[in-house]
């Protein structure tokens, strides 16, 4: 199995200085082949420090990550950091960090070239990811990545990594900044590619209305640690500590809880927009009884 | 006396390859003094241009900007114009300079020369209006997103500009910190008077502004009250938008034969009318 596994990981930053900060805490958390997983947790837990150690940006200090056969902890030999690069594909949070060539189309060349791909095959990457990420080809392949507006630089952040055809994405807070018509082109272009090309996908989100959308296990953040993993029919049992955590819970079951105080039973579960939708036309057309 | 006036602006950006990109198309828009408008548009419409020549960072090649009556092109007047207009961007770390809190915030204030006793005095104002005194001489670095986020508000606030542009200063926050940040722009609004433009692409914050302005390919097509602003989905769905979340649940049952009263534009509402349908 193509699994992710990570054991105990403890991460502190700026160690034995005044700065220092634990970011990580006895992390335990195995991302199975095929999941479709979304992380989410209060500014400062944890989250990006997290998905860092599974494409190797961050070393582990301590614990154990492993992903599919690459030992990450392993000192000799030195572990595959280009394979690992090449099977996880990782957006960050903030695209400006991401981009660097001096126009889009070399931005989004270079990961394929490193691939020793072909010309055309670089070509028609490069095209198909920005197509799916809504970027005319013609009018932006020559443009610099830098004097975009900045939803279309995380356009061109994530176009860059779908060339590469990951085996697994990793993407940080994937629709900040996106405009409302972005943000749904990114939502359907992960779910086609979970069908397609990348069987495993992390995402980590503060819109919990969207990411409720098609996520379908939750790993909630802490203060450094996970306190819920859970599937997302289960997880908002636990509200009242969700909120406790200054987390949010999805508008559909706010309105739901709201309707159970006050006496009005909804059939099924109720996470999205849909499902209120159609429990509440549901409970009207049979008059109020189940 | 308005608080901006901007008539006829329009602007171009060069790209490297020698092509042009139209940024401001003959915008024209008339802001009160106390007003708190929301900016709605798709990416790249032209919201953050409209912002930096609001300060005069860029001067549109065609039309006019007055800030409370000094026009932006008054080269002699630019410190006026700064210290007026403050901006408060999305990434909080971008916004960081000292590492002591009260430093942070005295940066502004000092630039502009202002004595010392004034300093402190702004220092801990400022610091009250954003609710982090406790913390003033903490470091900003180990803060969450949406303290970092009050900490460059109050490092704003302190220069006590009469408008405060947030360009998607809750992007990257937590919900708290989202709740957070635009309670203390709502309040400043409220007690101090001051003018603030709101950019964002989350609709449910603009619910319940006083004006909503809606960008589309670097014209401005609409502005009007969030009521009647959201009321016209054909106009929202061509600029690429959406509808607040709350709304859009209620139109879908009203399509369903749900009789729902009311333009449904929050939470509560939503809330209150289900539960008022269904008992
Ligand atoms: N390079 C660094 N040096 C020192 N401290 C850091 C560094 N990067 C992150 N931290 C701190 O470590 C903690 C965890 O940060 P991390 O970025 O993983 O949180 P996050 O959950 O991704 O938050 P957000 O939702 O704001 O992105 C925070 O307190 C942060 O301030
Ligand atoms: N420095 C620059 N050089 C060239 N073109 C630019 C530059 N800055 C912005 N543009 C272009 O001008 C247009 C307007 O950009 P602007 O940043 O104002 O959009 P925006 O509405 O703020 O978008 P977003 O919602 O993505 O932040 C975009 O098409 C953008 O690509
Ligand atoms: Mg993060
Ligand atoms: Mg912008």
């Amino acid at each position: 199995m193509q699994n992710i596994e990570i054991k105990n990981l403890t991460h502190v930053y700026s160690k034995k200085t005044p700065y220092e900060k634990v970011a990580l805490k006895d992390v335990t958390l195995t991302i199975n082949e095929g999941d479709f997983l979304g992380i989410i947790g209060h500014t400062g837990s944890g989250k990006s420090t997290f998905i860092q150690h599974l494409n190797g940006l961050i070393k582990p200090q301590q614990g154990e990550v492993k992903v599919f056969d690459i030992n990450l902890t392993q000192k000799k030999p030195k572990p595959d950091f280009r394979k690992l690069r090449q099977e996880v594909g990782m957006v960050f949070q903030y695209p400006e960090y991401q981009l660097f060539a001096d126009t889009v189309e070399k931005d989004i060349a270079f990961g394929p070239k490193n691939l020793k791909l072909s010309k055309e095959e670089i070509n028609t990457r490069v095209r198909h990811a920005m197509q799916a990420v809504g970027l005319d080809y013609d009018y932006y392949k020559d443009r610099s990545p830098f004097d975009l507006s900045g939803g279309q630089k995380r356009r061109v952040a994530i176009a860059g990594v779908l060339a590469m055809m990951p085996k697994v994405l990793i993407l940080d807070e994937p629709t900040a900044g996106l405009d409302p018509i972005g943000k749904k082109q990114i939502l359907n272009l992960i779910k086609s590619l979970k069908n397609t090309i990348t069987p495993t996908i992390v995402v980590i989100s503060h819109d919990i209305n969207e990411i409720t959308q098609y996520c379908t296990r939750l790993v909630v953040f802490n203060n450094a640690k996970v306190a819920f993993d859970l599937p997302v029919s289960e997880l908002f049992n636990h509200s009242e500590e969700l909120l406790a955590m200054g987390l949010d819970i999805p508008l559909a079951v706010k309105v739901n809880n709201h309707l159970k105080a006050n006496g009005i039973k909804l059939e099924g579960d109720i996470i999205t927009p849909q499902d209120l939708i159609s429990a509440i036309v549901k409970y009207k057309n049979n008059g109020g009884k189940l | 006396m308005k608080a901006i006036h901007i008539s006829g602006a329009t602007l171009e950006y060069k790209t490297q390859t020698g092509g042009i990109v139209r940024a401001l198309n003959n915008v024209s828009l008339d802001v009160e003094e106390g007003e708190f408008i929301a900016l709605l548009g798709h990416n790249g419409s032209g919201k953050s241009t409209l912002a930096k020549i609001l300060n005069g960072l860029l001067i549109p090649r065609l039309g006019e900007i007055e800030i409370f009556g000094v026009n932006t092109k008054d080269i002699s007047k630019i410190f006026e114009i700064r210290s007026n207009i403050g901006m408060v961007f999305q990434n909080p770390d971008n916004q960081m300079i000292a590492s002591i809190v009260e430093d942070d915030i005295a940066f502004g204030p000092e630039n502009l020369g202002i004595p010392r006793e004034e300093i402190i005095k702004r220092v801990d104002w400022a610091l009250e209006k954003v609710g982090m005194s406790e913390h003033r001489t903490s470091t900003p670095f180990k803060m969450s997103g949406g303290q970092k986020q009050r900490i460059a508000i109050a490092g704003i606030l302190a220069i006590k500009p009469r408008i405060i542009v947030f360009d998607e200063s809750t992007a990257m926050l937590d919900p708290q910190g989202r709740k957070e940040v635009l309670e203390v722009a709502k309040q400043l609004n409220k007690e101090e008077k001051i003018t603030i433009i709101w950019i964002t692409h989350y609709m449910d914050e603009a619910v319940d502004c006083d004006r909503i302005a809606i960008m589309n390919d670097a014209r401005i097509v609409a502005i009007d009250t969030p009521q009647n602003i959201f009321k016209r989905t054909e106009l929202i769905e061509s600029c690429g938008l959406d509808l607040p979340l709350p709304l859009s649940i209620s139109n879908s049952l009203k399509s369903q034969g749900i009789d729902l009263q009311g333009e449904i534009l929050t939470e509560n509402a939503l809330k209150e009318e289900v539960c008022k349908i269904l008992k």
